[in-house]
């Protein structure tokens, strides 16, 4: 018999309203306020001293055709490109591998599977302060390590041609785990009856894992890409220690970006502007993740 | 397994170990050996043992301050976030509440994960520095909230949903008024879950790094990852000492939370994902 | 006391569904009703307005004369049982037959008295510290009946509590709510879609089909004088056979001249010449029978009914027929006989012994008994006999 979803009838208006409001008005409050304030301010030219002192005017759209105007913005915006998918890619290959890996091996060790989260599990900031001293160029162990091996040292942090993969590299390492993670949860949870299936069928265990496990990890892996994707496109916790955007602006992303203008330049109209044009990029990324999800809880219904 | 291939593997495995491990390794390194070592020529194995990083943490840098002002903003921000998010999220998922209302709430609470904390940190910061509160607390716990919030009410709305709704019919029969049902009978069979993301929240709070950088001016108020960040320094070899010392500090409760509670970190780290 | 009534009552649901229809029932003290049917036919909404967990769109329930579709659940002094127990799985088995007495605060030690009372009652006093998931599901039945009869409640409301236990353990646990119920002596309302349970458990029967009450009578009543095929059909096990034919009169009586109605005129009329009357008792002549002459008619008889040994064929002759016996099951005590007709409609015989000489493809004669002849309006479906 389909149990059709039933209410309880009578509801006290007042238990339902005090218990829901609250957390609402909070995030409003925090979230909404915020993006107007934003929306606002991208369209006048205030800055932080302007704000203070008055004398902001209304310039319309000029900081954002200003902003896609400009040089540092636009490459900023490569920059995170670059980074991202580069990131997201590397990552999703080797989480995958490692998952596969571990899975493959029969008797799935819980102690290993935590072990290899452990990089996730660290405070982003804790990580990149040891790498900075790992890449050090004079003291840091990697050179030490090339050294040995009679390799000329790398100034890992501050050669233009190493910045940005060394920030890239770190942020791989910190967070090939999550992916790890989810594939491998994904791979415990597969149906087994597929692959007995299949290898009455004759299938050897390449072939298992092109037609049978691969499609069956296409929708954890999706899920994983789309989730890495938007979180690394915000990235700068890592730039912000280990180069501050250096060397000549290769490792500045778009948060660096926003930040700099923001805080040194106190230019708060332009701010709000490259905040809201970076907000439509993330939407356009995010936007396939906020519809399944979407749908996901609405169905439910 | 035939031996030769479970040679292998354990091989790849130990290389892989080795991968993850080494920069903790490292630090831990860095934080155990004496300052003679910390000169140009930084050996692999630690040479010599010291918990001189450890006290001068604290002499130095006042380390005891940033724990004490990262606990009190997470514990705040959690508590805070536990106990409206709870509420709402129960009512979203369990009550016919204005339907329209319940999609946008959802909206909304997806959009606010999604959308780069900077477009919120440049506004909030302007508008708490106009305020006049930019010096207290306030504006750190309320960044926090905005991103404990989100995440609690999402999780804690798949797992209500997943109860047996005839039980709250029972108890409705039984006699127990919406508050008794809601803390007597729902919130019990959540603890998991409620433990799970708690946890979750606890560890993107402690670790948070940007809206730190941006509303924390005053150093005496400084969170954990924000005075880390200050103690970088290719000139002062030995304050990599300390680095490695406060890193070891800023992991302890990771390591309580792997240690203790594994089963329910791993459910939440799981169900989708942990904020940067 | 505790009369249940129900007035004209109607629910629609918010998508337009019409879940009942015009439902009309007077339950008196100590009764214990049950409402049958198909998935689907209402009677879980019914028992479930009667609670007060689905409102009522339309008539009034009342419950000891006091009208209550506005009175929230809590407050009718009612016991529920539900289909998946609905025990509350972090608490102990003492806590949860205790939740609803400390929801209404009655005192530590009369809690403690009424829920020992009741764990006695139901066996459940080694149980009482375990909690559901380390009990097997006729204990946590158990302990659902414990939360139930604790409350001393004015009517006991079952939603299908036995449709998860497998076979044997419904069989136990149905004898063990009669005798509750005869210990209890409360009034019971029950929904189940069983007939088997419906038929041993009841004082009276409810049967309903999409939303309408079809009947309302005791088991008996409902065996013998079903008011309609749908009835006659669903309840009995295995169901009643039925042969369509056309009411005929001749020198010799009244009969049912057995063909397929519905077909063409061309093989009704080869048919024709090969039919088969079944005679039926002056007594079934009445004028509502006589109203259906000429007309199509629906022949019902309980498989029991049908009878194989010679002696009865004889005795019987004017309502015999040949069939093609297809599979005989035999279950000991008594044999299923799966036979077909001349004019392939299929016919169920329930022999009250083992049947050893009849095999697949065997033409045999059996008779109806003349005395338990059910008739129908083909269109209607309506029985014309009483």
């Amino acid at each position: 018999m389909e149990k059709k979803r039933t209410q309880l009838v009578d509801h006290n208006r007042v238990f339902t309203n005090v218990m829901v409001w609250p957390a609402l008005i909070i995030l409003l409050l925090t979230s909404l306020l915020p993006i107007i304030y934003v929306l606002v301010t991208s369209l006048t030219d205030m800055t932080l001293i302007t704000m203070n002192r008055g004398g902001t005017q209304w310039v319309g759209l000029k900081n954002y055709i200003d902003a896609i105007q400009d040089k540092d913005f636009l490459h900023s915006i490569w920059v995170t490109v670059k980074f991202t998918l580069l990131a997201v890619v590397t990552e999703t290959i080797f989480g995958t591998l490692l998952a596969l890996f571990l899975h493959g091996s029969g008797r799935p060790s819980k102690l290993l599977r935590t072990l290899f989260l452990f990089p996730m599990l660290c405070p982003p900031i804790t990580i990149t302060l040891i790498w900075q001293t790992m890449f050090s160029n004079s003291y840091g162990i990697l050179n030490q390590i090339l050294g040995v091996f009679g390799i000329a040292p790398v100034n890992w942090l501050q050669d233009i041609n190493t910045a940005f993969y060394s920030v890239l590299w770190v942020d791989i390492w910190q967070y090939a785990p999550f992916v790890f993670l989810l594939v491998y949860v994904a791979l415990c949870q597969m149906p087994q009856d597929l692959h007995e299936a299949a290898a009455l069928d004759g299938a050897n265990s390449f072939q298992r894992l092109r037609h049978i496990t691969l499609p069956y990890l296409a929708k954890p892996m999706t899920v994983v890409i789309l989730l890495r994707l938007i979180d690394t496109f915000r990235l700068f916790d890592k730039v912000n220690v280990l180069t501050k955007g250096g060397p000549y602006n290769s490792t500045r992303t778009i948060t660096m970006y926003i930040y700099q203008r923001g805080y040194n330049d106190l230019d708060i109209g332009v701010t709000s502007a490259t905040s809201i044009l970076m907000t439509l990029l993330i939407l356009l990324i995010a936007f396939p993740y906020i519809r399944s999800s979407f749908k996901q809880m609405v169905q439910r219904r | 397994m035939k031996p030769k291939r479970k040679v292998w593997r354990g091989i790849v495995t130990a290389l892989l170990l080795i991968w993850t491990f080494f920069p903790i390794y490292w630090m831990i390194s860095l934080a155990i050996r004496g300052n003679e070592e910390l000169t140009s020529a930084l050996s692999f194995f630690p040479k010599s043992f010291t918990f001189e990083h450890f006290r001068m943490l604290f002499v130095k840098h006042h380390f005891e301050q940033a724990l004490w002002n990262s606990f009190i903003v997470t514990a705040i921000s959690l508590i805070i976030a536990l106990i409206v998010g709870l509420a709402c999220s129960y009512i979203l998922v369990r009550v016919r509440f204005r339907f329209g209302l319940r999609k946008v709430s959802f909206f909304w609470i997806l959009l606010v994960r999604v959308l780069p904390p900077i477009a919120f940190a440049m506004p909030l910061y302007f508008i708490f520095n106009y305020l006049q509160l930019s010096e207290t607390r306030l504006p750190i716990i309320v960044a926090h909230l905005l991103i404990n919030l989100p995440l609690i009410i999402w999780f804690t709305m798949t797992s209500i949903d997943s109860l047996a709704q005839g039980i709250e019919e029972s108890a409705q029969i039984d006699g127990a008024s919406e508050w008794q049902i809601y803390s007597h009978i729902i919130l019990p069979q959540i603890y998991p879950s409620i433990a799970a993301v708690g946890m979750l929240s606890f560890m993107a709070s402690w670790n948070e790094y940007l809206y730190a950088v941006i509303f924390i001016q005053k150093r005496d108020l400084f969170t954990l990852p924000l005075l880390l960040s200050t103690m970088n320094s290719e000139q002062e070899l030995t304050q990599w000492g300390q680095i490695g010392a406060g890193g070891i500090i800023s992991m302890i409760p990771v390591l309580i939370f792997v240690i203790f509670a594994q089963r329910y970190l791993i459910a939440g780290l799981s169900s989708g994902g942990v904020k940067e | 006391m505790a009369t249940v009534g129900l007035n004209e009552v109607v629910k629609v649901y918010d998508n337009g569904v019409l879940a009942v229809q015009d439902f009309n029932l007077q339950i008196e003290d100590k009764e214990f009703i049950i409402l049958v049917g198909p998935s689907g036919c209402g009677k879980s909404t019914v028992l479930r307005m009667i609670a007060g967990l689905e409102s009522i769109t339309e008539g009034e329930i009342s419950i000891d004369g006091k009208v209550v579709n506005n009175v929230s659940a809590k407050d009718r002094d009612i016991a529920m049982v539900f289909q998946n127990y609905a025990l509350y799985p972090h608490m102990t088995v003492y806590d949860n037959i205790a939740f609803a007495l400390k929801m209404r605060k009655v005192p530590k030690d009369e809690i403690d008295n009424r829920v020992r009372h009741a764990a006695e009652t139901l066996q459940l006093t080694e149980l009482l510290d375990r909690k559901p998931k380390q009990l097997s599901g006729g204990q946590r039945q158990r302990v659902a009946l414990g939360r139930a009869i604790v409350r001393e409640p004015k009517v006991f409301l079952m939603d299908e509590p036995l449709s998860n236990l497998d076979a044997k353990l419904r069989v136990e646990m149905r004898v063990q709510i009669t005798k509750l119920y005869q210990q209890l002596q409360t009034t019971i309302i029950y929904v189940t879609h069983d007939q088997t349970e419906a038929m041993t458990m009841g004082t009276r029967i409810v049967v309903m089909k999409d939303g309408i009450v079809q009947q309302v009578a005791t088991p008996t009543d409902l065996y013998n004088l079903p008011v309609n095929l749908f009835v006659a059909r669903f309840i009995g096990m295995p169901p009643m056979n039925t042969i369509e034919g056309r009411l005929g009169k001749d020198e010799a009586g009244l009969f049912v001249c057995a063909e397929p109605i519905g077909t063409d005129s061309k093989e009704q009329s080869t048919h024709a010449v090969d039919s088969v009357k079944l005679y039926l008792l002056p007594r079934y002549e009445t004028e509502e029978v006589l109203a259906h002459l000429d007309r199509p008619v629906i022949l019902g008889i309980r498989p029991e009914h049908i009878y194989m040994e010679p002696e009865d064929v004889e005795r019987y002759s004017d309502t015999k027929l040949q069939v093609k016996a297809e599979v005989v099951e035999m279950l000991g005590a008594e044999s299923y006989l799966y036979l077909k007709t001349q004019w392939d409609s299929n016919l169920t015989a329930r022999i009250n012994d083992q049947v050893h000489d009849v095999r697949y493809d065997d033409m045999i004669t059996v008779a109806l008994d003349p005395d338990h002849i059910h008739l129908f309006d083909y269109e209607t479906e309506v029985s014309i006999i009483h």
